[in-house]
């Protein structure tokens, strides 16, 4: 299977309103983006290692060239799909002892060449879309259970292999998941 | 976004609550947008981003999201009418997947031959079996399922190269289904 990739130096090859919802994240950044920018990131919402949260033997295949998990025209790689991760997400998110609040919360991540993850990035936002900092027992929680997730998959073709972001939105009602994005 | 709502909404509203609706299953958020803009513009309210779907598509999926499919069906309904029947994409599959959900077999089936005749993922496949199953019509059941099956080994299903369509099914559902005592 060819894999064929757009003119990733330009971010005109992708629709605008991705850029649109990166960019909501973005200027609705909460301080739990916790790594000291460079002056100037490559591309918006590109994440920067910090060594205060990030794995320092965490193995990029082209540290220049991160893609974005759109790019490939395969959609969500996973092993057995969206509906597995979901199921193992729902598995493990204990709603016992949670706080009550509503709203989305992203992680956002790189999966790498070899199929492993780090540089998490949470951030959230209220029912409003206002910026809102979700309490511990929801995030901390989401967090380490998307740490945990093994399935991700590398791309199925040697010649591009390479490091991708990838992100999970989780829509929160009352501290339970309703919905898990993309 | 909020900001180019403000300034020119029947301009913005459309693309706003698509967005809210794909990329955070905002179904509320989307209809408010959605429904503003109708009463600026009137019916016709133009097509999502990516020109996937009519703005009354998506509305009526959203109102599918909140649990209303009487009214899903309703809008769906007024905007075959009023477009002539647009076969856009997967347009008769979310209608066929509603009156299936909602007991009206005879209406679904005409449905999913329309969506099969234009553009026949597996999925449509996957809901023409569980109308025959529900006709008790097992063989003819077993042979769409196995369809539904090749078309997804081939590629050949709702794929979204950001996010997850609605109606969207899994090659575990499938197998499943298959190898049920039915």
């Amino acid at each position: 299977m060819k894999i064929i990739f757009p003119d990733l130096a330009s971010k005109r090859c992708l629709p605008s309103y991705v850029f649109f919802v990166l960019l909501a994240f973005q200027l609705n950044s909460c301080s739990s983006e916790t790594s000291p920018p460079p002056k100037y990131l490559r591309w918006v919402g590109d994440i920067a290692f910090d060594p205060k949260t990030d794995k320092k033997d965490f193995h990029l295949c082209d540290a220049d060239d991160i893609k974005q998990y759109h790019n490939f025209s395969f959609g969500f790689l996973y092993k057995g799909e969206k509906i597995a991760l979901e199921k193992e997400i729902r598995e493990q998110y204990n709603t016992q002892n949670i706080t009550a609040q509503s709203g989305w919360l992203r992680i956002r991540f790189i999966v790498n060449c070899q199929g492993e993850t780090d540089r998490f990035r949470i951030i959230g936002m209220d029912e409003n879309r206002k910026p809102q900092t979700f309490d511990k027992s929801i995030s901390d929680q989401l967090l380490n259970i998307t740490k945990r997730l093994k399935g991700w998959l590398i791309l199925p073709d040697d010649e591009t292999r390479g490091d991708y972001y990838i992100y999970l939105i989780f829509k929160l009602e009352n501290g339970k998941i309703k919905e898990i994005l993309p | 976004m909020g900001k180019a709502v403000d300034l020119e909404p029947k301009e913005y509203l459309g693309y706003r609550g698509w967005c809210r609706y794909s990329f955070f299953l905002d179904y509320q958020g989307a209809i408010d947008d959605l429904e503003r803009l109708e009463s600026l513009i009137g019916f016709e309210t133009g097509y999502s981003a990516e020109g996937d779907y009519h703005l009354q598509v998506a509305r009526a999926l959203c109102y599918k999201g909140l649990g209303n499919k009487e009214k899903a069906i309703s809008i769906l309904e007024e905007y075959f009418e009023k477009s002539n029947g647009d076969a856009r994409l997967y347009n008769f599959l979310h209608l066929g997947v509603l009156y299936l959900e909602t007991g009206q077999i005879a209406k679904a089936k005409a449905c999913m031959e329309k969506q099969l005749a234009v553009n026949a993922p597996a999925e449509a496949h996957y809901y023409m079996a569980l109308i025959h199953k529900a006709e008790n019509d097992n063989k003819a059941a077993k042979a769409q399922l196995q369809l539904a099956k090749t078309q997804y080994d081939a590629g050949l299903r709702m794929r979204h190269d950001y996010t997850h369509h609605m109606d969207k099914i899994y090659l575990v559902q499938i197998n499943a289904l298959l190898e049920s005592d039915f």
